[in-house]
């Protein structure tokens, strides 16, 4: 493989693939389609044949052009949830692969390669490989650009659910137990070194300070920082729908679906906002869901623009699912993202958006 | 978390302590809109247009006062009344027609404000009510005073009764009836409101005014529509209405125009929505006078 620092785009790493200068030894991969149907509206990457001496092997498979914990866990679930062809096995694609990817990867049963000669490839009956070790040519050591932004700023939100911690450990657990994409879709944690660099980011800006305890000292400027740079979550799929109120409500039918398939379901920010604020809203209940095809699949229900009751946004932003809270009967989105999601709004959102701050800020003395 | 009370069950809460009077609130503002898109699309009605935006309504409940509560001012005691008993408090600089209850342990989360506003202050002319912009103060005084409301020239016009039926804050059911503003007056009052902010950044140009506008016209059923084009021919005259002909055709009359640029600038707005459709209505209801 051609010797790259430059970290590779989508497209290059798929023509890299085409022109056979994607290997693993003694592995040779051969291209066979592009953009294959993965179900609705969705497409995996390729379909690719591997093969070593007489034995050859078809896969399906995802390219991500990172190397995050994100881009791999996007990656991993999508493989893991969609329906492949018939004789096709899952296949991620990724700049670079380390070990411990790689044992997931296994332990799941599914392939993966990367450009700098890592990976695990198997075909039952046919061939099993497994290649570790080589050093990532795509490594990058940069500080995080935004901490108020995306996964960071959970580092943030955390210290607005309580403002002091003795560890940066202690924070880093609290994270992670209150992320739903962490404790019930598997996805990866959040490093000790993220939160590390987040706090550092926040000390320098005199919101947080490391005395003994970390303590936040600011939390009405944090809040303020949050929404300064809080971008919406990215929506893969969109689904409105009809569905009949039979047997029981449709918060109840979510729940239960969320319960038997380990699926995290989070009402919208502006669905929630009722939990923590005075606001009467239309009755259609918006609802974050990490894989819309799986909970399709059980929900009795018409798709239809014509008076839906029921909205499903499939997002995989692990933001909006960070420190729902249970109610009754669904799980709403945290009194910081209702916030955020209201002031992104209209004025009369943001208007109630006061009032959600006067809730998180209630226990706060600010300085 | 905290329980938080909606509007509806705050609303409820007064019906119940006026039980027995004969008050008739008439609800405006986001809520009232809110009521009137709830009620025709649990009962599938007909509307003038397809398409809606999502109704929302902040914390406020707008309740009209039709003036001859105020001028028999009598009658007005219960809701001074009600409005105590149920631990509102006034709002500073806008005593007697303002209040506030705050939320769970006095926090602003979960309170729910109260504003009282009647029709226009030409309704108290010769009556003892003594009416200038700010206020209408009834006399003898109740406690309470309302806001006029000049443009609701047709305020008890064609009201549309709605029973409200839930739970109070007590967790007992309850139903009480509300009057809901006709779509003329409700778009007379929401052109003016919009006129006031258009250049105002504190509240977003207006924008939520004109996607009011537009969600008034859209849940205007077919009997409503008839009874509008009533009420222009009886207003034709009024300055109001030649008025509102004007801000019609000067900000809603065109695509281009300030008013559908604000509407389309709302995070509400959706391509959906039936502009084209909802201009005509509008200039038919206000015309411009030549």
């Amino acid at each position: 493989m051609d010797r790259i620092r430059k970290l590779p785009k989508e497209k290059e790493m798929m023509e890299l693939l085409r022109s056979g200068k994607v290997s693993l030894p003694p592995l040779a991969f051969r291209f066979l389609k592009d953009k294959p149907k993965a179900g609705g509206s969705r497409r995996f990457d390729a379909l690719v044949e591997a093969s070593w001496r007489e034995f050859t092997a078809r896969f399906v498979m995802e390219c991500k052009a990172l190397s995050t914990p994100k881009a791999f866990q996007d990656g991993l679930n999508l493989l893991k949830t969609s329906s492949l062809p018939k004789g096709y096995l899952p296949m991620l694609f990724l700049p670079f692969l380390g070990e411990r990817q790689l044992q997931q990867l296994e332990l799941e049963g599914i392939s993966g390669i990367d450009m700098c000669g890592n990976g695990v490839v198997a075909a039952p009956g046919s061939f099993a490989v497994f290649r570790s070790g080589e050093k990532n040519r795509f490594s990058s050591s940069a500080p995080i650009k935004n901490i108020y932004r995306k996964n960071s700023s959970m580092v943030g939100r955390v210290l607005l659910v309580r403002s002091g911690y003795e560890t940066v450990q202690e924070i880093c657990a609290e994270i992670n137990r209150r992320n739903m994409l962490v404790t019930l879709w598997n996805n990866r944690p959040m490093s000790l070194s993220t939160v590390s660099k987040s706090l550092k980011t926040l000390e320098e800006d005199l919101i947080v300070e490391r005395k003994g305890i970390i303590r936040l000292l600011q939390p009405e400027k944090l809040l303020e920082k949050l929404n300064e740079n809080y971008v919406p979550p990215e929506i893969k799929e969109r689904v409105r729908l009809k569905v009949p109120e039979g047997s029981g409500t449709i918060r109840e039918l979510l729940l239960k679906l969320s319960r038997e398939m380990s699926v995290p379901l989070v009402a919208k920010g502006t669905s929630s906002v009722a939990q923590f604020a005075v606001m009467q809203r239309g009755d259609v209940l918006t609802v974050y869901c990490p894989r819309l095809e799986m909970l399709l699949d059980r929900l009795r229900a018409t798709q239809t623009d014509r008076f839906p009751n029921l909205e499903l946004l499939e997002t995989e932003d692990e933001t909006v699912y960070f420190d729902a809270r249970r109610q009754g009967d669904l799980w709403w989105a945290s009194p910081v993202q209702v916030y955020l999601e209201l002031m992104a709004g209209d004025k009369r959102d943001q208007e109630t958006a006061e009032q959600v701050k006067s809730y998180i800020l209630k226990d706060f003395q600010t300085v | 978390m905290i329980t938080i009370l909606d509007l509806q069950t705050s609303l409820l809460d007064l019906l119940h302590e006026m039980e027995g009077t004969d008050i008739k609130l008439i609800i405006g503002g986001g809520f009232g809109i809110y009521l009137k898109t709830d009620h025709v699309r649990r009962l599938g009605m007909r509307t003038l247009l397809r398409e809606w935006p999502e109704p929302r309504s902040t914390n406020d409940l707008d309740l009209f006062l039709r003036p001859e509560l105020l001028i028999e001012s009598a009658k007005l005691k219960p809701l001074a009344e009600a409005i105590e008993r149920l631990g509102y408090q006034v709002v500073a600089g806008a005593e007697k027609y303002q209040f506030v209850k705050p939320g769970p342990d006095g926090a602003e989360a979960g309170s729910v404000k109260i504003d009282l506003l009647t029709g226009p202050q030409i309704r108290f002319h010769g009556t003892r009510v003594r009416a200038d912009a700010r206020r209408a103060r009834p006399n003898p005084s109740v406690g309470i005073h309302a806001h006029p409301v000049d443009e609701a020239l047709t305020l008890e016009e064609g009201l549309l009764r709605r029973t409200l039926a839930g739970k109070l804050s007590s967790g007992d059911p309850w139903h009480g009836e509300v009057y809901l503003p006709h779509p003329y007056t409700f778009s007379l009052m929401k052109l003016f409101a919009f006129r006031d902010r258009l250049d105002d950044v504190d509240k977003e140009f207006g924008r939520y005014h004109a996607l009011d506008l537009y969600t008034i016209l859209a849940t205007t059923i077919e009997g409503e529509w008839e009874h509008a084009l009533r009420l222009r021919g009886q207003q034709r005259d009024q300055p109001y209405a030649i008025q509102a002909g004007t801000l019609v055709s000067e900000h809603f009359s065109a695509l281009d125009r300030l008013g559908m640029i604000r509407l389309r600038e709302s995070p509400y707005y959706r391509p959906e929505l039936q502009l084209d459709e909802f201009m005509s209505a509008l200039q038919e209801m206000f015309p411009t006078v030549v």
